[in-house]
């Protein structure tokens, strides 16, 4: 077996590649067109430096730029309000629908006259009275 | 010092630093492994040097960022192997039960290189994948067990268990041949 490899290995050897080929090889790297692999990652460099510049400038310009947060107080609210208009409006009162008739007093009696106990039938009595009168 | 006598590693560094020989000194240094190599997992030689030209255009462009976590034959033995698993998805055939096709129009020479490649790639066919590998690194590319392993992507002893394995078989396969 292993002289058999040896020779074998032998004739491995004596394999060589074509005269020719290294001119090949030279002309075809001479030929291919430089390469440019570098220019997408200078450019993703490039775009990443712009905005790490940009960035702090714009967040400095939006936080100057941003109104002082409004604190709501009674104040505040009350000078806020709008003003009433000039025109006369009517009072309330005078709004309200005219009141009813006024109830006749009710009849006091006087302080020197005895009380007694009223009766019903002695305003009839009087009643009738003036009407015979 | 001239550019054939520095270590793989420095052709790599002078390659990345922007020397343009030292890609040429890499690609003599290595293209009759990765010719070798090719014919054996894709028999024919034309087709062969395709792929030899391919793995060095693809080194041409992959070696500029090399850290030398390997060494640089394992990262040219890696992308030998992709790009024949490619050509061979290519061609739609098995590459283990494919034959060489017709040799009547390519020189003697490659003739002869084709014979030997198909002898070795029938006597590695019957060994699973990753003996045969062993087999042609350790044995054909006299490749050491630590260089092997780092190809491989696996440890040393690994190695030397499928190389004994693989011997094994091979001795299983071709024993009742050699005693004809």
């Amino acid at each position: 077996m292993t002289d058999e490899l040896d020779q074998l290995r032998e004739d491995y050897r004596e394999i060589k590649a074509p005269q020719a080929l290294a001119t090949r090889i030279r002309a075809e790297v001479a030929d291919r067109p430089r390469s440019h692999g570098w220019m997408p990652v200078a450019a993703t460099a490039m775009v990443a430096i712009v905005v790490a510049w940009l960035l702090p400038m714009l967040w400095q310009q939006t936080a100057m730029e941003r109104p002082q947060p409004i604190k709501p107080s009674l104040s505040a609210l009350a000078s806020l309000a709008p003003e009433k208009p000039r025109v006369k409006t009517p009072n309330l009162s005078q709004v309200q629908s005219p009141s009813a008739p006024r109830m006749p007093k009710k009849p006091q009696l006087k302080k020197d006259q005895p009380q007694t106990q009223y009766r019903f039938e002695d305003e009839v009595l009087k009643e009738n009275d003036h009407a015979h009168s | 010092m001239s550019l054939d006598e520095k270590s793989d590693e420095e052709l790599v560094r002078l390659f990345k630093s922007g020397d343009a020989t030292a890609f040429d000194a890499i690609v003599r240094r290595f293209q009759d492994r990765i010719y070798r190599l090719a014919s054996v997992w894709l028999y024919d030689p034309q087709l062969a040097a395709d792929a030899t030209q391919e793995v060095f255009l693809r080194g041409h462009k992959g070696l500029r960022s090399f850290r030398f976590r390997a060494r640089p034959f394992t990262w040219l033995f890696r992308t030998t192997r992709y790009v024949c698993n490619e050509f061979n998805r290519q061609r739609k055939a098995e590459a283990l039960d494919q034959e060489p096709g017709d040799t009547s129009s390519v020189p003697e020479r490659q003739v002869a290189e084709v014979e030997t490649a198909v002898r070795i790639r029938k006597l590695v066919a019957g060994l699973p994948e990753r003996q045969r590998e062993v087999v042609m690194l350790r044995i054909f590319e006299d490749m050491s067990v630590r260089e092997t392993a780092a190809a491989m992507n696996c440890r040393e002893g690994t190695v030397k268990a499928l190389l004994h394995k693989a011997t094994n078989n091979l001795k299983t396969a071709i024993g009742p041949q050699g005693a004809e």
